[in-house]
C-alpha cells in the first residue's frame, strides 16, 4: 500500500454509483486529475451487482444501524467547516429476505420435497436519501456531466403495461383469421412445453457454495439499442470492456389474474406472423409504426393532437382499441393517460432501437448491470483516476462564506478538491429539496426454477403488467438466466420494479400471477428459491 | 522452443484458424506490468515508463504452427495500487500473467496473493503465468530463480524470469501461454466471447427492424 497518496485533486468523487462513474470517466478523459472513492469493498453502491453471498452481507449492511462516523478533525482555516455526509443504506427500508428451500440438501431424492419453511429475515428501516444524482459542493457545475445519458440508462426500465390490446386483438383474430389463431397460439400461450421431468432440488447451502455465479443487481438496467448510453459506451470506447445480450423477447400480460402471457410482436416480422392482431390491424399498425419513425416530418397531421392524450391521436388514425393497447402498453410503454408527444417520442425510442442488435430494442450487460459503473471507472483509471475502496468519507470541508466545498476528510486524512460531486444518496441531507415529496422504487430479486414462459432455447424477456384488472401498479419484470452470467445453471433470476413505497404489498399480484413459493404447485408457475424485497428512496426526479 | 513459432506485428496474417483469448496482468505496481506488454506488442522500453498508460487494451497476435492466437492484453490501469480492482477485470479472462520484480521480494510474495485472487475470481481454467521480471537487474536479485520455479509448479503455473528491457523471455512467455491455450475448432471464427460487443452502427441491416 503506497503512502504517497496525493492529496490534491481537481475533482474527487464520492461514491461508484453509475452517475458518479460517468462523471469520474468524463472528468478523466478531459484531463482533470480525478481520485474516486468508495466506503464499500465493492463497485456501484447503488448500481453494484452481487454474488448470493454479496447480497446476503448486503442485507446485514442495510438493515444494521451503521456506528454513526465521527466527523474528524483537522485543522481549518478561517470560514471553514466540517459537514458530515450521510450513507446511502439509508435509502433503503422494508429490506426481507426469504429462502423457500431447506438449508441442507434433503438425504435422497425425494418425490415429495418437504417445503422449506421459508426463513426470514426481517428488518425494516426508515430512511431517506436517493438515486443516483450528482450533487456539487461548489457552486460551479463539475466538467462535462453527461447527465441524459444517465438519466436514459436510468429510465431504461421504462414505466408501464400492455395487454388489454392484447385480449381484443385476439378475438378478432379468432374472427377473421381462424387459421393463424391455431398455428400461433403454441408458441404465445403459458408453457405449455413442460421442461424435462426431474426440477432440481436446490438447498441453500447448493446456492451458497455456487455464491459467485450470480449476479444480482440491485437496480437492473436495461438500454435502448439506439439510445445516448449506447452511443457514449462507443464513442469512449467503453463498450470494449463490457458484453450484452439483446433482450430476446417482451411479453405482456393478457387478462386478470386467471391471464396468459403473450409474446409482443416488435419487429415488422413479428408484425406478419403474429396471431395477435388481424390482417386489416397489421396494415394500419405498419402503417402506423413507419408513420411515428418519422412523426416530426409530418407536423401537419400532429397540429391539433400535439396537447392532446396519445390515445385520442392513436383513435384519430383509426387504430382500433386493440392497436391502441399495443402501442400504448407495449411498444410506447407509456400507459394510457399519457400526452400524444410522450407516447409518440416513446415509440419512436422504441422502433429505432429495433433491429441494431437484435430484434428487441433493449440491451442487457453480461454478469450483470453492475459492470457498467465499473467499466466507466476503468476508463477513469487509464485515463490516470485514482481509485481507493474501503475508503469513507468522514466530513466534507465546506467554506461556509463564498458556500464552497473545498474537499473532504477521510481516515484522518484531509483532500482537496475544486470540484466534488456524490450523489444525493451520499449528500449531506441538508443539501436535499426539503419538500418531503421523494418518490420510491418498489424492489424484487427472485431466484426461480425455470422461465415464466420455457422455451427451447434461453430467452432474456421484459415484460410489462399495465396497472390493469387487478394489478394495481404498472410493472415492469425482467427475466434472465445463466446465459447471462446472473445465475448459475437450472435458475432464473427475475427482477420486478414499480414505482411505491411498499414493495411486498405493491408486487404481491404479479408475483402470485406468475409465481410460486409451493414446491408442489400444480401449475407449471416457476418456483421461487430465493427472494429479497426492498423498498428504496428515489431522487431522480429531484 | 520458439522455432515453429513466432510473434507477428499486427499486420502479419495467419493461415488456418484464429483464435483469440483475454489476458489479463496482475502484480504490484511498479513490477513492469506494462513495460512486458509494451515490449510484446511494440517492441518498446522506456527506462520511465509512466504508471500507467493511456491505452489499457492492446492486442497482439501469436502465430502457432496453423493457428493464429490473438490476444486481448487487459492493464490494471493502476487499479491495483489500493486494491481496488473492479471484479470486470477478471470476466471472461482466459489467461494471466502475474508479475513480481526479481529485486524484490515483497512483490514475489504479492504475487503469490494475486495468484490466489485469480483462482478465487477468475475461471477456474484459467492458464496463469508467473513472470520475474527485471532479470537484467540479476546483480540485485532477491527473489532466486529456484524458489519462484518451485512455487510455480506446485501450483501448476508456467514460469519464466523476464526482462522488458533486455527483451529477454518475453515472447517466450506469450508463446508458451498460446501454446497451453485450448484451441477448439469451434472458435475458428476468432471470438470466444458470449455475448456481444456494442460498435458504432452495423451497415448490415437489422434483422428485422420494424420501420426502416
Amino acid at each position: 500500500m503506497d503512502d504517497d497518496l496525493p492529496t490534491q485533486y481537481e475533482v474527487i468523487v464520492v461514491g461508484t454509483g453509475l452517475v458518479e462513474c460517468v462523471v469520474a470517466a468524463a472528468a478523466a478523459r478531459v484531463g482533470k486529475k480525478v481520485l474516486h472513492i468508495d466506503k464499500n469493498d465493492y463497485y456501484g453502491v447503488q448500481w453494484a451487482s452481487f454474488t448470493l453471498k454479496g447480497a446476503q452481507q448486503w442485507v446485514d449492511e442495510v438493515t444494521t444501524t451503521p456506528a454513526p462516523t465521527p466527523p474528524g478533525d483537522c485543522e481549518l482555516e478561517e470560514g471553514e467547516q466540517l459537514v458530515g455526509v450521510a450513507n446511502p443504506s439509508e435509502d433503503y427500508s422494508g429490506v426481507r429476505q426469504t429462502w423457500h428451500v431447506p438449508k441442507e440438501p434433503l438425504p435422497s431424492p425425494s418425490p415429495e420435497p418437504a417445503a422449506a419453511a421459508p426463513v426470514e429475515q426481517v428488518v425494516k428501516e426508515e430512511g431517506s436519501g436517493g438515486e443516483s444524482t450528482q450533487v456539487t459542493g461548489t457552486p460551479d457545475t463539475p466538467p462535462a456531466t453527461p447527465q441524459d445519458t444517465a438519466q436514459d440508462a436510468v429510465q431504461a426500465m421504462p414505466q408501464d403495461t400492455a395487454q388489454d390490446a392484447v385480449e381484443a386483438t385476439a378475438q378478432g383474430v379468432a374472427q377473421e383469421m381462424p387459421q393463424a389463431d391455431q398455428t400461433q397460439d403454441s408458441t404465445t400461450m403459458k408453457s405449455e412445453k413442460e421442461e424435462s421431468g426431474g426440477k432440481k432440488e436446490w438447498s441453500q447451502e447448493e446456492l451458497l457454495n455456487l455464491s459467485r455465479k450470480f449476479n444480482l443487481d440491485l437496480a437492473p438496467k436495461l438500454l435502448y439499442s439506439q439510445g445516448p448510453m449506447v452511443e457514449l459506451l462507443i464513442s469512449s470506447n467503453i463498450a470494449r470492456y463490457v458484453e450484452f445480450k439483446c433482450i430476446s423477447r417482451v411479453l405482456t400480460w393478457l387478462g386478470g389474474d386467471e391471464g396468459n402471457l403473450l409474446v409482443v410482436p416488435c419487429s415488422r416480422s413479428d408484425v406478419f406472423t403474429t396471431s395477435a392482431v388481424t390482417l386489416v390491424e397489421k396494415r394500419l399498425l405498419m402503417k402506423f409504426l413507419e408513420f411515428c419513425h418519422q412523426y416530426d416530418r409530418h407536423p401537419e397531421q400532429l397540429e391539433e393532437h400535439l396537447d392532446k392524450p396519445f390515445v385520442d391521436f392513436l383513435r384519430s388514425k383509426k387504430l382500433t382499441d386493440n392497436l391502441i393497447h399495443f402501442v400504448t402498453e407495449a411498444i410506447g410503454m407509456v400507459g394510457e393517460g399519457a400526452g400524444c408527444k410522450e407516447g409518440l417520442e416513446r415509440t419512436r425510442a422504441f422502433l429505432t432501437s429495433l433491429g441494431r442488435y437484435g430484434t428487441t430494442p433493449f440491451l442487457f450487460s453480461m454478469y450483470g448491470s453492475g459492470e457498467l459503473p465499473q467499466a466507466f471507472c476503468r476508463l477513469c483509471a487509464v485515463f490516470e483516476g485514482i481509485y481507493i475502496l474501503r475508503k469513507p468519507v468522514s466530513s466534507l470541508v465546506v467554506h461556509s462564506p463564498s458556500h464552497t466545498c473545498r474537499g473532504l476528510l477521510s481516515e484522518g486524512q484531509r483532500f482537496t478538491c475544486n470540484h466534488l460531486v456524490m450523489s444525493a444518496s451520499h449528500a449531506p441531507r441538508d443539501y436535499l429539496p426539503r419538500d418531503g415529496s421523494t418518490q420510491g422504487v418498489s424492489r424484487a430479486v427472485f431466484l426461480t426454477d425455470r422461465s415464466i414462459l420455457p422455451h427451447e432455447k434461453e430467452q432474456l424477456t421484459l415484460l410489462r403488467v399495465p396497472a390493469k384488472e387487478g394489478n394495481p401498479i404498472p410493472v415492469t419484470v425482467l427475466e434472465v438466466g445463466p446465459g447471462t452470467h446472473v445465475c448459475p445453471k437450472d435458475l432464473y433470476c427475475v427482477h420486478m420494479t414499480c414505482q411505491g413505497t411498499d414493495a411486498e404489498s405493491d408486487l404481491r399480484v404479479v408475483v402470485e400471477r406468475l409465481l410460486t413459493t409451493e414446491a408442489d404447485d400444480t401449475s407449471s408457475k416457476p418456483r421461487i428459491v430465493w427472494s429479497l424485497y426492498f423498498n428504496q428512496v428515489d431522487h431522480s426526479g429531484m | 522452443m520458439a522455432q515453429r513459432t513466432s510473434v507477428q506485428r499486427p499486420s502479419g496474417g495467419g493461415q488456418g484458424k484464429i483464435c483469440q483469448f483475454k489476458l489479463v496482468l496482475l502484480g504490484e505496481s511498479a513490477v513492469g506490468k506494462s513495460s512486458l506488454v509494451l515490449r510484446f506488442v511494440k517492441g518498446q522500453f522506456h527506462e520511465y515508463q509512466e504508471s500507467t498508460i493511456g491505452a489499457a487494451f492492446l492486442t497482439q497476435t501469436v502465430c502457432l504452427d496453423d493457428t493464429t492466437v490473438k490476444f486481448e492484453i487487459w492493464d490494471t490501469a493502476g487499479q491495483e495500487r489500493y486494491h481496488s480492482l473492479a471484479p470486470m477485470y477478471y470476466r471472461g479472462a482466459q489467461a494471466a500473467i502475474v508479475v513480481y520484480d526479481i529485486t524484490n521480494q515483497d512483490t514475489f510474495g504479492r504475487a503469490k496473493t494475486w495468484v490466489k485472487e485469480l483462482q478465487r475470481q477468475a475461471s477456474p481454467n484459467i492458464v496463469i503465468a508467473l513472470a520475474g521480471n527485471k532479470a537484467d537487474l540479476a546483480n540485485k536479485r532477491m527473489v532466486e530463480y529456484e524458489e519462484a520455479q518451485t512455487y510455480a509448479e506446485e501450483n501448476s503455473l508456467l514460469f519464466m524470469e523476464t526482462s522488458a528491457k533486455t527483451a529477454m523471455n518475453v515472447n517466450d512467455i506469450f508463446l508458451a501461454i498460446a501454446k497451453k491455450l485450448p484451441k477448439s475448432d469451434n472458435s475458428a471464427t476468432g471470438s470466444q466471447r458470449e455475448g456481444m460487443t456494442l460498435r458504432p452502427s452495423d451497415p448490415t441491416p437489422g434483422p428485422a427492424g420494424c420501420c426502416k
